[in-house]
């Protein structure tokens, strides 16, 4: 089981997660306009990496808010965690 | 808001489904765990609307911290998640507790009652450590949970609130009342091998 640091709460078990999949993957603004190809795309298809995942977690049974996390999917390690709608750390200049 | 539209009925459903017991160790004269309900508790939910936060400041100030209970008078004020708090009270009328807070917070915050909503248990005992480790996966040693800390989190499935109320000795759980058989179930099993009283 992963031990996971809320932003708000601290560290809780995985248990008292939700996962909500790959961040960062906004709802087209005209679907009507897409192909089934584009529209197949954003419903289905993601990155699944090996190594670092951008990816969302909601803290179901604390605080019951929504953050992102980035995670090796090979080790499971987290290495940075971040608000929503906030900047990806890797990509904030830091 | 100066009147509710209904008066909710506090009243336990352990009452009709679980009887007072006490199991002892051979030898032993004080159970392991004691696990009473607690009654005649008010309960509301606040929480602060998005744009309120300064407003908010004026009026309750900053004291209210992540996972803490602050005693705000007769009131506690328990963290329940970013901008918003579950405040407990005793010896009220039922719906009252709302309407106390709706008055200085209406426009600034939300406020549900919620004592009819949930079941509230205390816990207590010189096991009761090793009995909630089984159910809880938060690290409640007396000096990492201090009293005064409180928590979101599930026992066997179940969404349980739990608190260190300043003032007391016992650890508060607060479940939904439709879970609160099942809880006190799972309670019991936990403690069994401690010896147990159970209260309700
Ligand atoms: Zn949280």
């Amino acid at each position: 089981m992963l031990e996971i640091e809320c932003p708000w709460c601290g560290a809780c078990d995985q248990s008292e997660f939700s996962y909500g999949g790959e961040a960062h993957i906004a709802r087209p603004k005209t679907p009507a306009d897409l192909s089934d190809q584009e529209w197949g795309d954003y419903l289905f298809n993601r990155e699944n990496p090996k190594g670092w995942h951008r990816e969302q977690w909601c803290h179901t049974a604390g605080c019951r808010r929504w953050f992102n996390a980035v995670r090796d999917t090979v080790t499971c390690r987290i290495k940075a965690y971040y608000r929503m709608g906030a900047v990806p750390p890797e990509e904030d200049g830091r | 808001m100066t009147e509710l539209i209904f008066k909710p009925v506090i009243d336990s459903p352990l009452l009709r489904h679980l009887e007072d017991a006490q199991v002892l160790l051979p030898g032993q004269t004080v159970p392991g765990v004691v696990i009473k309900e607690i009654h005649g508790r008010s309960l509301a939910l606040v929480t602060r609307r998005q744009d309120m936060k300064s407003q908010w400041g004026e009026l309750i100030g900053s004291a209210l911290v992540t996972n803490t209970v602050v005693a705000r008078g007769a009131r506690n004020w328990h963290w329940y998640g970013p901008g918003s708090w579950l405040v407990c009270a005793s010896g009220l009328e039922a719906g009252d507790l709302a309407v106390e807070l709706e008055t200085p917070l209406g426009g600034v915050a939300s406020v549900v009652e919620l004592s009819h909503a949930r079941s509230i248990l205390s816990l207590s005992g010189p096991q009761v450590l090793s009995a909630l480790a089984k159910l809880c996966s938060l690290d409640l040693h007396p000096k990492i949970f201090v009293v005064g800390s409180c928590a979101n989190t599930t026992m066997h499935h179940m969404a349980v609130h739990i608190a260190r109320v300043p003032g007391r000795d016992d650890f508060e759980l607060h479940v939904m009342r439709g879970f609160a058989v099942s809880l006190c179930e799972a309670l019991i099993s936990a403690s069994t091998e401690y010896g147990y009283r159970f209260e309700c």
